[in-house]
């Protein structure tokens, strides 16, 4: 398995454990009183589990299993590659700091924190999609 | 990969770009509310194209290559029912989003029939493949029942 796959499923198994906690949080604030920053913290924990996951641990495994981008770059450029999960976990992380804030007490500078954050996963989502468009590719005759 | 799978994961693709787009736009619409209001239109686009155009349609492309194969010669089964459900999912996930958005400004009947039609294309979609992938993935379980009986 590739280095860029295994950071990839690893830093997503992080995500997965913090956007279930966040998630579990808001079910045990039903019962028990918590800090109203849970609530806030929602819509956030929401998406680190389905980009931060599931849509990490895809592009990792597809970087990984789909057909090879050249007999000498089998995965793609590595610059490319790695810039998509810098782009793509920078942009979560900003997230996760200022979307939770911005909800609970808004500011212009958390404004501006959540659209470079929104540019930065648009960025990595569509490297990714210019990285694997070219290895998705039949083999001899596909049935 | 399969041609049909190839068709499967690029539509996938330009899912994925579309709707990482309109999250985008939702996203910096809640640091810029006056600014970007008109963003949380695409919400519901967003959701139908994230789950039902991204996730959904890259598994059934993923499981259309990587599933047992039917014989020896590697016949994967009834190619038209995938070609039928790719054509019904994207049919059903594109106007869907679609319609979703013209119903903000304009509602009549026959739209919101289009809906449920976008819908029930959408679960017929799920349908066919299930039936295609089916005997695919009893093969495994006989196979796995026949190994461990004789190990």
């Amino acid at each position: 398995m590739p280095t860029i796959t295994r950071t990839m499923i690893k830093t997503a198994l992080v995500y997965a454990l913090l956007g279930m906690t966040l998630s579990g949080l808001w079910l045990i604030e039903i019962a028990v009183p918590l800090p109203a920053l849970v609530d806030h913290l929602q819509p956030t924990a929401l998406h680190l589990v389905v980009i931060g996951w599931l849509t990490q641990l895809i592009f990792g495994v597809a970087l990984w299993m789909f057909p090879p981008w050249s007999r000498e770059q089998p995965r793609g450029p590595s610059t490319a590659t790695w810039s998509c999960y810098g782009l793509l976990n920078a942009g979560l992380a900003l997230r996760l700091v200022a979307e939770p804030l911005n909800s609970y007490r808004s500011a212009p500078v958390w404004g501006w924190v959540l659209v470079v954050s929104a540019a930065l996963q648009v960025a990595a989502v569509w490297l990714f999609v210019a990285l694997v468009w070219r290895r998705v590719r039949a083999k001899g005759h596909g049935r | 990969m399969p041609r049909i799978s190839c068709w499967f994961v690029r539509a996938s693709l330009v899912h994925l770009g579309t709707g990482a787009l309109f999250g985008g736009l939702i996203l910096s619409a809640k640091g810029f509310p006056p600014l970007l209001s008109w963003a949380w239109l695409l919400l519901t686009a967003h959701i139908q194209v994230m789950v039902g155009g991204w996730l959904v349609q890259l598994a059934l492309g993923m499981a259309y290559w990587l599933l047992p194969r039917l014989d020896a010669h590697g016949d994967r089964g009834r190619p038209a029912w995938v070609w039928t459900s790719f054509a019904a999912l994207n049919g059903g996930v594109g106007s869907a989003a679609l319609l979703l958005l013209v119903r903000v400004w304009w509602r009549t009947p026959w739209l919101d029939a289009l809906l449920v039609a976008a819908a029930l294309a959408q679960m017929g979609a799920l349908v066919v493949f299930a039936r295609h992938a089916w005997p695919r993935i009893a093969l495994v379980t006989s196979g796995i029942k026949r190994n461990s009986s004789t190990a």
